[in-house]
């Protein structure tokens, strides 16, 4: 069995379509809490 | 033959996803980074509706910041003094107005017998939506190791508690020192109120409103005492002129003013010239010390009301520093590691003790 014989891709495309989604809301809680320090902040 | 075959079904479908990969692997990545600028504009988005909806995560925010830590910084000799001192806690006092909640005072007092001393009303800073009379506490003790009965107020917080309340609060509290100072052996002639930062902007409002009817009648309040009982006002480091105030870029400003007016731009606060000391302050405005640091940005603020009260005839005591190498930032006043700070302790004790003895 040759490494691409190995299911370890698959198995990595699985995990990303989990943690993709998961990486993208805590981006957007990410950017929303800066965003709003950042407005509390500088007061405009 | 029959591992052949096997291995050719094996290859087949590894070509053909070889294939598709080729397409795939470029794709996913700009998906992904498209759905993570996107993700990005949405927070941001929301981050800023929410901003211009509500005050009061921001408020949270900033108490909770506020609250983290004490705001004073006592010398090293202070356990001391504090033995010479009374506390008595949780006198409380309710406001004429109805549906203004109660406050409440902290009295501060010589433990040795007294009477006749002066008062010293104290209002706390901190944006008007956190910290506690406790933050000042030590201060405050300090004050009334000196020969003062000073007296802590606890006044209700924005933004439960819009404009004026803590200002009827803080009437009330000094009526109450006017009408009961002699039974804690000190003299109802001898008034005085002071404040820090937010605190400062209610303490001289409060001044201007004993001395200055049409204000006290536009707030809809009944002077406290008679003027010639206020004997001086002490002011640090606060915001006294709405009108210029923005420009100063103290943090936050925004969220402290929408939360004290309930007015997200506070400058179209329908009162908002009543919190301007500057505007409101008359010739009959009390005696007054400021003291600013050189790093705070309510410096301004401090030079303007001094130049306004000086303006009007009212004696001004100002204490502002210059080349410090800008050290002496907001409240510099309660950091006793500072040489300045203990200045401006002595310099308020004259102040105090001068306009007691000048009957």
């Amino acid at each position: 069995m040759t490494p691409a014989d190995s299911p370890a891709p698959r198995r990595r495309t699985r995990v990303g379509r989990v943690l993709w989604p998961i990486a993208w809301v805590l981006l957007a809680l990410a950017s929303a809490t800066v965003t709003y320090l950042l407005l509390v902040i500088i007061g405009r | 033959m029959r591992g052949r075959v096997r291995g050719a079904m094996a290859r087949r479908p590894r070509a053909q996803s070889a294939l598709a990969g080729s397409t795939r692997t470029r794709r996913p990545w700009i998906r992904r980074l498209l759905l993570g600028a996107l993700a990005i504009v949405l927070g941001a988005a929301a981050a800023a509706g929410l901003y211009q909806v509500s005050v009061q995560p921001g408020a949270a925010i900033v108490k909770a910041v506020f609250e983290a830590g004490s705001e004073v910084t006592p010398p090293a000799d202070y356990e001391s003094i504090a033995q010479t001192v009374t506390e008595t806690r949780g006198v409380v006092i309710t406001a004429p107005t109805p549906g203004t909640p109660d406050s409440t005072l902290n009295l501060y007092a010589p433990s040795i017998p007294h009477t006749g001393l002066p008062v010293v009303l104290w209002i706390h800073g901190g944006g008007f939506i956190s910290s506690s009379a406790d933050t000042v506490k030590q201060y405050v003790t300090m004050l009334a190791a000196q020969g003062y009965v000073v007296a802590n107020l606890d006044y209700s917080l924005a933004p439960d508690a819009r404009y004026p309340v803590a200002l009827e609060q803080a009437n009330a509290a000094l009526s109450y020192l006017g009408t009961h100072a002699t039974d804690f052996g000190a003299d109802p002639s001898l008034l005085f109120v002071g404040g820090d930062s937010a605190g400062a902007q209610i303490a001289s409002e409060l001044a201007a409103v004993q001395t200055n009817r049409a204000l006290a009648d536009s707030v809809g309040l009944a002077a406290a005492v008679t003027p010639v009982d206020l004997r001086g006002v002490v002011l640090f480091c606060g915001l006294y002129d709405m009108q210029t105030v923005g420009s100063i870029g103290f943090p936050a400003l925004r969220t402290y003013l929408w939360a004290y007016t309930g007015a997200r731009d506070y400058s179209s606060f329908a009162a908002v010239d009543q919190l301007s000391t500057t505007q409101t302050a008359t010739n009959a405005y009390p005696p007054t010390f400021i003291t600013v640091g050189d790093a705070d940005p309510f410096r301004s603020q401090a030079d303007e009301l001094a130049a306004s009260l000086s303006g009007r005839g009212v004696p001004v005591t100002s204490l502002t520093w210059d080349g410090t190498g800008d050290r002496l930032g907001h409240e510099y006043q309660f950091d006793f590691s500072l040489p300045e700070a203990n200045t401006a302790f002595t310099d308020t004790v004259r102040f105090l003790a001068s306009r007691s003895e000048n009957r």
